[in-house]
């Protein structure tokens, strides 16, 4: 299980860090949907900015042994 | 040959970005849902009421009706003593706009309390032709001009066809509204009725009606919700851009570059206390109608002599009703709407907002 996950969280951070490219480019297309200020991307980011740090750390752990 | 064995528990890297690609769109989609898809449910908060020092246009004759004369104690009325008129104030203002009785044509409706005349215009912009309508308003009572949220049993926040929620209204005039219950967390403030207490969410724009008739437009960070409720806001709607301000172009339409182009819109303008326009714009279609820009919708609005305007929303929700019957051509055949703004018959007793 441990693994699995270690295994798939590059890839949440991946996904997630696309998603918001996406949004990113949605808001300069049409900026009235608020599609990076609204309430539910801020939970996105909330989630995208965890496991960025639970990657990051993974890394460093592994880095260093 | 632990590398081997290794290599053999990894998924081809084809697989993995087919994998993480397909995350991705499940991501955007449940994104999608959550953001713009299903409504989010809103109830009524808190009850805005006229300040007692701007008074509302809530007619009730009996409150400042002319005094009848006093009679001399035995002798008669003198002759030739005119009725009290009991008409509100805007009523006597734009008293030619006003009919005695209710008459119903197709692009008008006139009564004591409320008119309505749909224009229909043609406007070129470059080599591109676009139909607009404009709908001419005077009220006598500011309860005339309503917002209408349909809600189920789960609270407000539905959408519901812009016929049916005329019918449900009564509306004379009907217009889309902001889509409040699928954008942003602004303050949601219709009827005087505090609907979602958005304050601290003051980077939109906004346009404030209060009830004495006036009408405000914000820009981002501008409005004070405290201050626009305590002077008696009794609409406050949150969509933008900002077209005009003191009879002039605001220049400031946003950055969007899909709507900035030519598209349908539909937006709110206001002449004086009483008198108010709905003004929406058929486009997508290149043979009838192509759309315009904020700054040529800012122009016409300029053109009509508003003092200010507000862009509600368009594209495909750019609709107008009037006698129940849909006046433009909406693009894509119009879709849902969380709320619309609303012309209609003030109510016969006095609603609670306005107490």
């Amino acid at each position: 299980m441990k693994r699995l996950l270690l295994a798939i969280l590059p890839h949440a951070v991946l996904v997630l860090a696309l998603m918001f490219l996406v949004l990113l480019v949605l808001h300069e297309y049409n900026p009235y949907m608020n599609f990076i200020g609204s309430s539910v991307s801020r939970i996105w980011l909330l989630a995208f900015c965890v496991l960025a740090i639970a990657n990051s750390v993974v890394c460093i752990v592994r880095e260093r042994r | 040959m632990q590398n081997k064995e290794r290599e053999k528990n990894f998924l081809p890297l084809w697989a993995v970005v087919v994998l993480d690609t397909l995350a991705l769109g499940a991501a955007l989609v449940v994104f999608a849902l959550f953001h713009h898809v299903l409504p989010r449910s809103v109830s009524p908060a808190q009850t805005v009421r006229p300040v007692s020092a701007t008074p509302a246009l809530v007619w009730t004759p009996s409150a400042t009706a002319a005094p009848t004369p006093v009679l001399e104690a035995a002798g008669d009325l003198p002759e030739n003593t005119p009725e009290p008129d009991t008409r509100s104030p805007w009523a006597i203002q734009f008293e030619s706009h006003f009919t005695e009785d209710t008459v119903i044509t197709e692009n008008s409706y006139s009564s004591p309390n409320v008119a309505v005349e749909v224009s229909r215009l043609e406007l070129r912009h470059g080599d591109r032709l676009n139909v607009c309508y404009v709908a001419d308003i005077y009220i006598a009572d500011i309860r005339s001009f309503r917002s209408y949220l349909p809600q189920d049993e789960e609270g407000y926040g539905m959408r519901l066809e812009m016929g049916e929620m005329a019918r449900q209204s009564d509306a004379i005039a009907a217009m889309t509204g902001d889509m409040y219950a699928f954008q942003g967390a602004s303050l949601v403030l219709r009827n005087g009725e505090l609907y979602r207490d958005g304050r601290w969410q003051t980077y939109q724009t906004h346009c404030a009606l209060f009830y004495d008739g006036t009408m405000a437009v914000y820009g981002p960070d501008e409005i004070d919700y405290e201050a626009a409720m305590a002077d008696g806001a009794w609409q406050i709607w949150s969509f933008g851009p900002v077209l005009v301000r003191d009879g002039k172009p605001s220049g400031d339409y946003g950055s969007g570059m899909a709507v900035d182009d030519p598209n349908p819109r539909a937006a709110l303008g206001y002449y004086e206390p009483g008198h108010y326009c709905f003004v929406v714009v058929d486009g997508r279609r290149p043979n009838y109608s192509f759309g315009m820009t904020f700054e040529e919708l800012a122009e016409l609005f300029v053109d009509l002599g508003c003092e200010c305007a507000y862009n509600l929303d368009g594209g495909g929700s750019a609709v107008m009703m009037l006698n129940g019957q849909g006046v433009n051509i909406p693009s894509g055949g119009g879709r849902e709407l969380s709320d619309i703004i609303l012309i209609a018959e003030p109510p016969a007793e006095e609603s609670e907002a306005v107490k």
